[in-house]
């Protein structure tokens, strides 16, 4: 099983940093700006870390396994076989850490896996190809 | 990997944006008329500038039925399509593509957002090695279908067309007739502007009627333009329609991932014993896939569901449509309107008529009927009201199958039955359907 890379917590509190600084160059209300601030560091510091904890994934016999979830637990597995296409993305922030989204699509399957370092997911892509075949 | 050839970034530029540079270059000369802001000129050269190096910086190669795709400047993306699961792979070209020696190839997934494909244009020779990497084997000619079959099958085809060609002289008449007794009888009691409104009835029902054939003729010389020449052929994997007037195009799906048959019967046809023939993928919305045309005029097939579903082994239903409990609830509302409102008698009886006229459509206008082989085997739908439409939906297609039931439907003994066909989010096709 793979885990997802420091870098996935490191490049969405920067995400949610920029949000945060736009919202705050917009809106100057006192009690709203509390309350964003809030719901900012709660994700920062208590939900991004664990979320990257909870999620796993690996493709073991022509099929896709995904664990995750903080609250509620989910567990997927897609077979490859029903796969359409996969990309891999990579947008400038993203580039500066070394990292790449994969996203799977398929038959009734929609799958993103978040901010892999750039070895992950060519060994994700690769494995998928050859299972494909 | 190898670049896209050259002139892509001709077609693939924003067709609206070659209307808008002359003017904004013409402009930065002070040679137009039109005075556009600076900042706006300069955005739009940047634009076509960065759409042009974007264009060229894509890159393609094919290998083990896997096309791999790059693009991206800012946002760098690699995509892989599956090309073993393609709904449909389309090779076209226009006169205009011709003169610059390409070709356009399009791969549809089988996605009903139609979001999840591939274009780009080729040169002759890597559309010979892509096509000939998909698929190795030759494809034999089937049929070939004549353009009076063509023709035919346009004139008699669709419901609009029929609808507009006995419509319109009915549509002129009845104008006309109107606006002359308007004229006679209202012109001296009424004031002037109903007058006028009279007088200029019979040339806007005269008007609706010509566009009415306009539109008929503009129907059959489209159909005229894209069926021209057409064939179908096949080999062991895919099968394959080829033909087009201006564009020039070839279909080919692979024989797996077509979901099913559509046997399309309008009345006019329905006379003569002929039908038209259609291949179906899970893709609905889009121009290449969804609905492709086999065999535009066909001997209409005895029994052509049974053929695919033998009836002993299928489940045979009866089906309500919606309109039965949308009538329902007309007559409850109308009841409470007459029982609530005593003033308003006129419109409550305007609402039982609107529900009497839906009960009977329902009852004896449309008739839909599915027979369920389950998942596993075929299954096929049939609707009959004007047009007979016949939809085999072939095993592999069906993913999942449900029966709902609503505490309404259960004590009138009717279920909802959904087939889930592929895709990358399923198509249902729900009724309400009762046993026979």
């Amino acid at each position: 099983m793979e885990f997802l890379p420091r870098g996935f917590v490191t490049v969405w509190r920067i995400r949610l940093l920029i949000i945060w600084a736009l919202f705050l160059m917009l809106y100057r209300f006192p009690v709203l700006f509390i309350f964003v601030s809030g719901i900012v560091l709660l994700l920062i510091f208590g939900y991004l870390p664990l979320f990257r904890r909870s999620f796993r994934f690996d493709i073991i016999n022509k099929e896709i396994y995904v664990y995750s979830g903080v609250f509620l637990h989910r567990s997927r597995r897609v077979p490859v076989k029903s796969f359409y296409s996969t990309e891999r993305s990579q947008t400038p922030l993203e580039m500066i850490f070394g990292l790449s989204s994969v996203r799977v699509r398929g038959a009734g399957i929609r799958l993103t896996i978040p901010c892999l370092t750039r070895e992950q997911s060519l060994r994700f892509c690769l494995k998928a190809q050859v299972a494909v075949r | 990997m190898k670049h896209f050839h050259t002139s892509t970034i001709l077609f693939q530029y924003p067709k609206f944006m070659y209307l808008i540079l002359p003017i904004a270059v013409g402009d930065l000369f002070d040679t137009g008329k039109v005075n556009l802001d600076r900042q706006l000129i300069l955005l739009l050269i940047f634009m076509t500038f960065f759409s042009a190096v974007q264009w060229a910086s894509r890159k393609w190669k094919i290998e083990n039925f896997q096309l791999h795709y790059k693009y991206g400047i800012i946002c760098r993306k690699e995509m892989v399509f599956y090309l073993k699961n393609a709904a449909c792979i389309e090779v076209s070209d226009t006169p205009i593509l011709r003169l610059f020696g390409v070709k356009k190839i399009s791969v549809q997934m089988n996605s009903p957002s139609g979001k999840n494909k591939f274009h780009g244009i080729f040169s002759h020779s890597d559309v010979e090695k892509i096509i000939s990497s998909i698929n190795s084997e030759k494809l034999r000619r089937k049929k070939k279908v004549t353009l009076s079959q063509v023709i035919l099958s346009s004139l008699f085809g669709s419901n609009a067309a029929l609808g507009l060609l006995i419509g319109a002289p009915i549509v002129n008449r009845i104008g006309k007739y109107a606006g002359e007794q308007l004229q006679n009888q209202l012109l001296s009691r009424w004031n002037d502007i109903k007058a006028i409104f009279a007088r200029y009835l019979p040339p806007f029902f005269a008007l609706a009627a010509l566009l009415m054939i306009a539109g008929w003729l503009a129907n059959v010389i489209f159909d005229l333009l894209r069926y021209a020449r057409h064939e179908v052929l096949c080999n062991e994997n895919y099968v394959a329609v080829r033909g087009g007037l201006w564009r020039r195009r070839v279909h080919l799906f692979p024989r797996e991932n077509i979901q099913g048959l559509l046997l399309k019967e309008p009345p006019l046809m329905r006379v003569f014993g002929l039908a038209s023939l259609y291949g179906v993928t899970a893709v609905p919305k889009d121009r290449i896939g969804g609905r492709a045309m086999l065999l535009p005029l066909i001997k209409r097939p005895k029994n052509f569901s049974e053929k695919f579903i033998p009836p002993p082994k299928s489940e045979q239903y009866r089906v309500f449509l919606p309109s039965f409990e949308i009538f329902c609830a007309l007559t409850v509302g109308a009841a409470g309107f007459i029982y609530f409102f005593p003033n308003y008698k006129k419109e409550s009886a305007g609402i039982l008529i609107i529900a009497v006229i839906l009960w009977i459509i329902n009852s004896w206008g449309v008739r839909l009927q599915l027979n369920s082989g389950g998942v596993g085997r075929n299954s096929a739908v049939a609707v009959r009201f004007f047009t007979r439409l016949t939809l085999v939906l072939f095993k592999n297609a069906i993913k999942e199958e449900t029966a709902t039931q609503t505490f309404y439907q259960r004590r009138g003994g009717v279920c909802k039955r959904k087939i889930n066909v592929g895709g990358s989010s399923p198509v249902s096709l729900g009724c309400g359907a009762q046993k026979v």
